[in-house]
């Protein structure tokens, strides 16, 4: 026989697909018995799967929620950047809420637990507003200030 | 022409995270067992070629695939374990030939075109092409095993077992499963018995991984 008759028609990794195929066909009854003929402590074996597999699954989650709070403080962050929009005097400040409580539903019933509207004080106008920017009362209009600029 | 309604059937149901959560929980023993094989089978021989890899990682990778959306779940086509299985065969298809063909990231600006003494220095394209095999792929692969010797090594493994012995030589032959088993008149489960029987032999000799080939 030649030496070239000699030489394998298999390579590495042909011989470990031969191998995996072997467990993809056996059913799971045959290989927990030879597992078992083997001495392997095939209760823990199942218990560390599934608590492996619910680890993978709970790490996965905790790093969907922590991209989920990213967005959300970058939304926050654009949120509060948008105080700068307010206008600059103070008379325009409360202009700003007078008109927009009786021309926006969410900014009435917001502003709604002040008495006396007319009045509130400067620095509670600007805190008001702060609020209801936050809170997106203002992002229509936003918009429209921005799409106009 | 009138077109056909789109009805979605309970077969095009994709299980969500809950459902994963619920088939984790109701895995069988037997079932466990045989996911437990199929993940550290597949890390075993990624060894080889992917250092370190463990069946936690490939966990940690199926996952992934599954709840990022990769892979969907319809378990009124396949069951968990079948689902599963497949995955687990396409990472590891996947990663071996990821680690044949490693990429290197390496941007022409961050490399410095000058050495400590002010002598210019290859740039990466001229690195690149350089076909050599560097010190360490030298010492390797002067200290590997040529394919044939390590078939060798794993032929002597099976000394004692006529019928391991036996179709292991028909592979080498290039005999395919399903001849050896008509030739050899054993049913499917005679030889799938006989394999993970060689796979056993293989992971006792060699527990860390296959040895480099050269």
């Amino acid at each position: 026989m030649s030496a070239d008759t000699n030489r394998s028609k298999m390579d590495l990794e042909a011989l470990f697909d031969n191998l995996a195929e072997a467990d993809e066909h056996a059913s799971p009854e045959d290989l927990l018995a030879e597992a078992r003929a083997e001495g392997q402590n095939t209760e823990q074996i199942a218990s560390n799967v599934k608590k492996t597999l619910l680890d993978a699954v709970r790490s996965f989650e905790q790093r969907k929620l922590h991209a989920a709070r990213t967005i959300y403080r970058t939304r926050s962050t654009e949120l509060r950047c948008r105080r700068f929009v307010l206008p600059a005097t103070a008379v325009e400040r409360r202009k700003l809420l007078m008109d927009a409580s009786t021309s926006n539903q969410r900014v009435a019933k917001v502003t709604a637990r002040f008495r006396d509207l007319k009045g509130i004080s400067d620095e509670d106008v600007q805190s008001a507003l702060e609020d209801l920017m936050e809170l997106g009362a203002f992002d229509d209009t936003a918009e429209q200030s921005n799409d106009g600029n | 022409m009138k077109e056909k309604a789109q009805v979605k059937t309970a077969t095009d149901l994709i299980a969500g995270p809950e459902e994963v959560r619920q088939a984790i929980g109701s895995l069988t023993e037997a079932e466990s067992v045989k996911l437990h094989r199929l993940s550290e089978g597949a890390a075993y021989r990624l060894r080889r070629r992917v250092f370190g890899v463990d069946g936690k990682e490939i966990w940690n990778e199926v996952v992934r695939r599954v709840l990022g959306g990769q892979r969907h779940w319809k378990p009124q086509k396949i069951d968990f374990v079948g689902f599963l299985a497949g995955i687990i065969k396409s990472i590891e298809s996947e990663w071996r030939e990821q680690a044949k063909h490693p990429e290197t990231p390496v941007l022409e600006a961050d490399l410095p075109e000058t050495n400590s003494d002010g002598d210019s220095m290859p740039n990466a394209v001229q690195q690149a092409a350089d076909p050599r095999p560097n010190p360490e792929q030298q010492l390797i692969e002067s200290a590997a095993l040529t394919q044939e010797q390590l078939f060798q090594q794993i032929e002597e493994l099976f000394s004692e077992d006529s019928l391991a012995a036996l179709i292991f030589s028909e592979w080498q032959r290039g005999t395919k499963g399903p001849e050896i088993m008509k030739a050899l008149d054993l049913c499917r489960q005679e030889y799938d018995t006989a394999v993970r029987r060689m796979d056993r032999a293989i992971q006792k000799r060699w527990p860390e991984g296959m040895p480099y080939v050269r």
